[in-house]
């Protein structure tokens, strides 16, 4: 098992008059090589539930266990052990970049984890080609990058110590479409060949649908679906509560059948789907329409 | 504002509703400013108890906890032992108690640092009837208020109070990316707290680079975002949040004014 949490709770607002609860009574077991997605709405705990997983922050209750590393033991464990087990992206991780050059940026976790130095080269130069990233681009800044670039190296400064657990907070936010396939193209095969455990938070539920096998919801700070991917998709009900939409796909198969429209299973591609949803919201906004006219 | 989980503290606004929190924030300057010089004028311990119960009866008012304002005295430890410690070894005085080379203890040196001490105590501690009740942006709307008559001498007095308010607005935002950036470097193996030097200067670098280059870019984002509001400086401009002074704040004001002349005229009593 990679991540194990018991009854795990965390409070922001320290001794002063207002006291926020973030996340409570959180029990969760996650298997090596489990690509999970976290999602719930604004302020429902998400990123203080990634950041417990990641050491980042104490939590106020319970126990956190990454493979064999307590999380919450009394004595905190140090930044470059923490670093071996899990990696954490946060959003606009380009705005973390600092090193004069893409390599040296690289290098930085290596470094601190104390790597000798032809095995840094070796990594870097490994995953520069995943990259897809020109050699003499590495003596670039890291500034001088295009930004789907930048959000490239700055994932990648993180893949390079191979955390067996990794957690991205919102790692497609302000990406093109082109290059937000290019980064998850470029994170699901990294995954395969390290099997290694995500765990991604988005607000986009369609790229979640896409390629997690798990969904956790989260609502006003606890638990409130923890299913496989496609069994929780089927519960739309306890989604919309939780503030959480349906994948376009989903959502315009549910609206086709409650009209009582007939779908082949052979013309279930994307595109159909999304030309059904737009013609289903254009007859309801028309309807609307009507109404107001009326 | 206020704590932040395992992050940097900042700002010491206490977020509850009391008559003192309502006060205009212009009211709460100018009593504090009475105030503070009343301070200065007691020397008598007698009037101190009597200051210090004025000023718990004003903080129990403003429902702020006594101990948290005690509390701020902390970080002022050393310079508080510091001053006693030299006004109580080097006062010169009739009543000796106790000498050793240049130090001499005396009654007076013995009086002059307890009201001293008493003196800085009190300054520290209830300063936090102002900071502990007011916004930060609240002073300084207050502040650009109570300098508007130097604006007739050409003092840029709008220009100031909208850098205050700017700076004060992203205070809360530069110690979030801080926190954030600082998290990030820490996931990549950055260790602050531990390790050699070398390492952990790299580590402070790791933050202040991105930190400065978000904050240069951000300041540059709002120069262009407010002039394409028309912004153009304090020629023209209204605001939509005035201070209103009520009668409250008058009424305010003239206790805090009673209470300082009294404490005026007792500075001169036998």
């Amino acid at each position: 098992m990679a991540l194990r949490l018991q009854n795990v709770c965390c409070r922001y607002g320290g001794d002063g008059p207002v006291q926020v609860t973030a996340v409570q009574d959180i029990n969760l077991e996650i298997q090596q090589g489990e690509l999970v997605g976290l999602a719930g709405h604004t302020g429902s705990g998400k990123s203080t539930l990634a950041q417990l997983i990641c050491g980042l922050i104490a939590a106020d209750g319970g126990e956190i266990w990454l493979n064999d590393l307590c999380l919450t033991a009394r004595k905190k464990p140090k930044a470059a052990l923490l670093a071996q087990n899990v990696g954490m992206v946060f959003q606009y991780p380009e705005h973390q970049l600092f090193a004069e050059t893409v390599e040296r940026e690289l290098a930085y976790g290596p470094e601190n984890l104390g790597w000798p130095a032809d095995k840094i080269k070796e990594a870097i130069n490994g995953l520069a080609a995943r990259l897809g990233l020109p050699a003499d681009l590495l003596q670039n800044s890291p500034y001088q990058l295009s930004g789907g670039e930048k959000r490239k190296v700055a994932l990648a400064s993180v893949l390079i110590m191979q955390p067996p657990v990794l957690v991205l907070d919102e790692p497609f936010v302000g990406l093109d479409a082109v290059a937000r396939q290019d980064f998850l193209h470029f994170l699901l095969n990294w995954q395969r060949e390290n099997n290694s455990t995500i765990i991604c938070i988005s607000h986009d539920i369609d790229l979640l649908a896409s390629f997690c096998q798990r969904l956790l919801v989260l609502q006003g700070g606890r638990l409130r679906l923890d299913a496989p991917a496609r069994e929780a998709f089927r519960q739309a009900e306890l989604l919309e509560e939780c503030g959480v939409r349906l994948p376009l796909a989903r959502a315009a198969v549910l609206a086709c059948q409650a009209r009582g429209w007939h779908i082949s299973p052979e013309g279930l591609d994307a595109l159909t789907l999304a030309e059904a949803a737009a013609a289903i919201r254009a007859a309801k906004t028309s309807k609307a329409g009507d109404n107001l006219g009326r | 504002m206020g704590a932040k989980k395992n992050g940097i503290r900042f700002g010491s606004y206490y977020p509850v509703d009391s008559l003192v929190h309502r006060l205009d924030p212009r009211a709460k300057i100018l009593a504090m400013l009475f105030f503070m010089i009343g301070i200065f004028m007691v020397n008598k311990f007698w009037v101190f108890a009597c200051a210090y119960l004025f000023g718990f009866a004003m903080l129990a008012l403003a429902r702020i906890p006594a101990g948290k304002a005690l509390r701020s005295v902390r970080g002022l430890v050393v310079l508080l032992v510091f001053t006693s410690a030299i006004n109580m070894f080097f006062t010169p005085g009739e009543q000796l108690l106790w000498e050793y080379g240049p130090l001499h203890l005396t009654m007076e040196g013995l009086e002059r640092s307890g009201l001293m001490l008493l003196r800085l105590v009190a300054l520290v501690s209830f300063s936090g009837l102002l900071t502990f009740t007011t916004t930060p942006i609240e002073l300084a709307d207050a502040l650009e208020s109570l300098l508007k008559p130097l604006q007739r001498f050409g003092a840029p007095v709008h220009e100031f109070a909208m850098m205050m308010t700017i700076a004060l607005r992203f205070i809360p935002v530069l110690l979030e990316e801080a926190d954030k950036i600082v998290k990030a470097q820490r996931s990549r193996g950055g260790d602050f707290s531990s390790g050699s030097l070398k390492r952990r200067l790299n580590s402070i670098i790791a933050v202040i680079v991105p930190l400065l280059y978000n904050a240069l870019k951000r300041a540059d984002d709002l120069a262009i975002a407010m002039e394409a509001r028309a912004y153009t400086g304090g020629e023209g401009r209204v605001s939509l949040r005035e201070l209103v002074w009520r009668g409250s704040d008058t009424l305010a004001l003239a206790v805090v004014l009673v209470f300082v002349a009294l404490l005026f005229v007792s500075h001169w009593l036998d």
